[in-house]
């Protein structure tokens, strides 16, 4: 009798430990499926650079550092870099173009061409679709961080070295950029 | 929008001549009413009186007691006819002219049953729907316009209220649902039967996800569609609406349901024509359009035109 007890405890630990490993399993892997819709629309994002660069360093002069330093940006971008470089990166490249484009202003020509009014919507879609995907990407991380850090989950992650990952998180000079409509005003 | 004092200004110059006009009738008609109610009461009161006595007079008074108090109903009916007519067709246009420059309003149109399908707000298979004051605005860039609408399943009533659509200012492909939280929603029901391969969309903001409950075929586009500030402007909507307001976002159109069980742009035959009658009419046409600014529709910084 003792035997059966033992044997029927087993097997509902067992089971208790399938599910949770699979649990944390189906949590990681939205994880990576989160940060690959990241990756889409940075890719995207990445492909709307030279264009957008073209278009504007016909008419600003003075900011052609600025244009030059994105283009050598996007070249140092490649598949080998880990995800937390590559978003770095991008990061910057973001931060740089975003400073162009609020010195629309200066130049009305610039301001005028379609081309450019095209390229500068797409960028503010582009943009807002990744905000969204980061989003996405934060509660994935969220889930799958609870999901590993919450007892007694927590003893199966140990065992089988699941680690929390980060969120994905804004930094100050992003915080303060200006809206992407007021790069209209 | 118009402010109060230009509403006033408006109806003190304009509308004020047709509401006592209209006024005027109505109180005549109302006293034609009672007269013949009064006449048709007493006929009523000795035609009892004549029932129980046995009296040789029962037809007598039993004829005028008909004849009366028909002619109580049919005055009412003809009153009621007659100032909704004429405030649908003379009053209520000219309180559009005045607040909008690009509308189209009709009064007997209904929105049309593949609309209603195509939001996929409602639960069940819609059957047929009724509805009337059809209402199209263009402002500024959005295009919207709603209706009174009564959805039937087979002869079950699943919603009354305000039905809205009105053009999205980005791109979607996906489908995406914020529907209210609350389970004695009627609304609630459509997550079990229609959405069931819908996944939900856990939001940042605890508030709005209190409030409501977000369904979507596509995690990131829902976020894409539900920006924390329009999530703020949406509880601010709901808030003013005062009511389960529910929406929809589906190609590149968004719906609105607002349940409402009163009857819209009618006159009421005991209420008098008066300011407060225009400013209970001014209301909700203010509330529906409003929601193109309130959810800030008009902002056009993305390839959508």
């Amino acid at each position: 009798m003792t035997g059966y007890i033992i044997l029927g405890v087993l097997i509902l630990l067992a089971l208790y430990v399938i599910s949770s490993y699979n649990y944390i399993v189906r949590k990681k892997n939205a994880t990576d499926n989160a940060f690959g819709s990241i990756d889409a629309m940075l890719k995207k994002r990445y492909d709307l650079i030279p264009n957008l660069v073209e278009t504007v360093k016909q008419y600003m002069l003075h900011e052609s550092s600025i244009l030059t330093e994105v283009t050598k940006l996007r070249s140092q971008l490649s598949d080998n870099l880990t995800n937390d470089d590559k978003i770095e990166l991008h990061n910057e490249i973001s931060k740089k173009i975003s400073t162009v484009l609020m010195t629309v202003e200066n130049y009305p020509n610039l301001k005028a061409n379609q081309n450019f009014i095209q390229l500068q919507e797409t960028w503010n879609e582009t943009e807002e679709q990744i905000s969204a995907a980061r989003r996405y990407y934060n509660t994935a991380i969220t889930e799958y961080n609870n999901s590993i850090q919450t007892f007694p989950s927590n003893i199966i992650s140990n065992i089988f070295k699941y680690s929390t990952k980060k969120v994905f998180e804004i930094d100050e000079t992003e915080r303060k950029n200006i809206s992407a409509k007021d790069l209209f005003n | 929008m118009k402010s109060e004092i230009e509403l006033q200004v408006f109806f003190d110059s304009i509308l004020k001549p047709e509401f006592d006009s209209l006024e005027q009738f109505r109180i005549e008609r109302i006293k034609k009413c009672k007269k013949y109610f009064f006449i048709g009461s007493s006929c009523c009161i000795l035609f009892i009186i004549s029932v129980f006595i046995n009296s040789f007079f029962i037809i007598l008074f039993l004829i005028p007691t008909v004849v009366c108090f028909g002619l109580t109903f049919q005055v009412l009916f003809d009153m009621a006819k007659y100032l909704k007519r004429q405030f649908k067709c003379s009053v209520l246009p000219k309180l559009l002219d005045f607040l909008y420059t690009d509308y189209e309003y009709i009064p007997n149109q209904k929105i049309a049953k593949t609309v209603l399908e195509k939001s996929m707000l409602f639960p069940h298979h819609v059957t047929s729907a009724e509805g009337e004051d059809f209402m199209r605005f263009k402002l500024g860039e959005s295009s919207i316009m709603f209706c009174e609408t009564t959805v039937y399943c087979i002869r079950e009533v699943i919603f009354s209220g305000i039905f809205i659509s009105a053009t999205f200012n980005k791109h979607f492909n996906s489908k995406t649902f914020v529907l209210p939280a609350k389970p004695s929603s009627f609304f609630y029901s459509i997550k079990k039967q229609l959405f069931s391969n819908f996944s939900q969309v856990k939001l940042e903001d605890v508030e709005f996800d209190n409030v409501f409950h977000v369904l979507s075929t596509d995690q990131v586009e829902a976020r894409y569609i539900l920006t924390t500030s329009l999530m703020k402007r949406i509880l601010d909507y709901k808030n003013k609406t005062k009511s389960e307001v529910s929406f929809s976002f589906v190609d590149d159109r968004l719906y609105c349901a607002i349940p409402n069980y009163s009857n819209l742009f009618e006159p009421a035959i005991f209420e008098t024509f008066d300011f407060n009658f225009l400013k209970r009419n001014y209301n909700p046409l203010k509330l529906y359009t409003d929601l193109v600014e309130d959810l800030n529709l008009n902002l056009r910084i993305w390839t959508k035109e």
